[in-house]
């Protein structure tokens, strides 16, 4: 493989770093070819990655993810349902779960836990209300009975973001 | 599924840190020399790879055990990003070279046979 071939592999492999890394880590991989006069035989997109590891992901990228997490979150709360019937509250929990996960991989233990904790926020948000006006809640919607068990759930899947994206963040294995 | 390293790649593996230190420590060095003076210096024993390599300096680097340099010493060759270590790196270099004579020590005793 030609020089610049390998080279755009490596960025490739560091998709999600902060540019002055993976321009700096590219120019020194350059150096190191150019001195000793061969291109590196390991593989450029997991030497990409593992340095992707070291330096981890882009602030902007860490704060996209904080911030998507939101809306995705509010859109997981169960209670909408009560308004709008036939909308996929669990599917928005899914999509919550693997944004979540996705932070984790790519950013870490604490990227994976803010990601989480931004999702349950709206989540325990609407929990707080429903719980505080559950019988005016119950008695507006009549098709829609919150019970004590669903607001359990709402508590323990929401707790569940957080803990699951620091957990999945701390399961990423480090290059060695 | 992920291939398990061997054992003697395991005992490189934890004597990496250690190595780079000890090869910094004899000057400044830039990853295409240190890939062949460890190599040299240790007799093939730290042999390592570009994958090796460049993660291990990298996490010195971010420890504040090593200290990068950009420089370009030849025109028209590309600039070289040179590490030295700092006093953090030297501290954790007496360390660790300490912690390796213990354990060298001990391991020959017991391979060995002595009492």
């Amino acid at each position: 493989m030609e020089l610049d071939a390998y080279l755009k592999q490596v960025r490739k492999g560091m998709r999600g770093v902060a540019k002055r890394h993976k321009n700096a880590f590219v120019d020194e991989v350059a150096a190191g070819a150019e001195y000793r006069g061969v291109v590196p035989t390991e593989d450029p997109r997991a030497l990409g990655r593992a340095m992707r590891q070291v330096h981890g992901i882009s602030m902007w990228l860490r704060m996209f993810f904080w911030i998507t997490a939101f809306p995705l979150g509010l859109l997981s709360v169960p209670f909408i349902e009560a308004w709008y019937p036939a909308f996929p509250a669990t599917l928005f929990l899914m999509l919550a779960t693997v944004w979540v996960l996705l932070a984790a991989y790519y950013g870490g233990r604490i990227s994976g836990l803010i990601t989480g904790i931004s999702a349950a926020l709206p989540r325990i948000i609407g929990l707080i209300l429903f719980s505080l006006g559950l019988d005016l809640v119950n008695s507006i919607f009549s098709g829609y009975q919150v019970t004590g068990g669903i607001l359990f759930g709402v508590f323990l899947t929401s707790a569940m973001l957080p803990l699951l994206g620091w957990l999945a963040g701390g399961r990423i294995r480090r290059p060695e | 599924m992920a291939r398990r390293p061997d054992a003697v790649s395991e005992l490189r593996r934890g004597a990496l840190e250690l190595a780079l230190l000890a090869f910094l420590d004899r000057g400044p060095s830039f990853s295409g020399a240190i890939l062949d003076g460890l190599a040299e210096a240790t007799n093939g024993g730290m042999a390592l790879t570009e994958g090796a390599l460049y993660p291990a300096l990298g996490r010195l680097e971010k420890n504040g055990m090593l200290e990068p340099e950009w420089r370009k010493e030849v025109e028209g060759r590309r600039a070289r990003k040179y590490y030295s270590l700092t006093d953090e790196g030297k501290e954790r270099l007496v360390q660790l070279s300490k912690a390796w004579a213990e354990l060298a020590d001990g391991m020959q005793k017991l391979i060995g046979g002595e009492d």
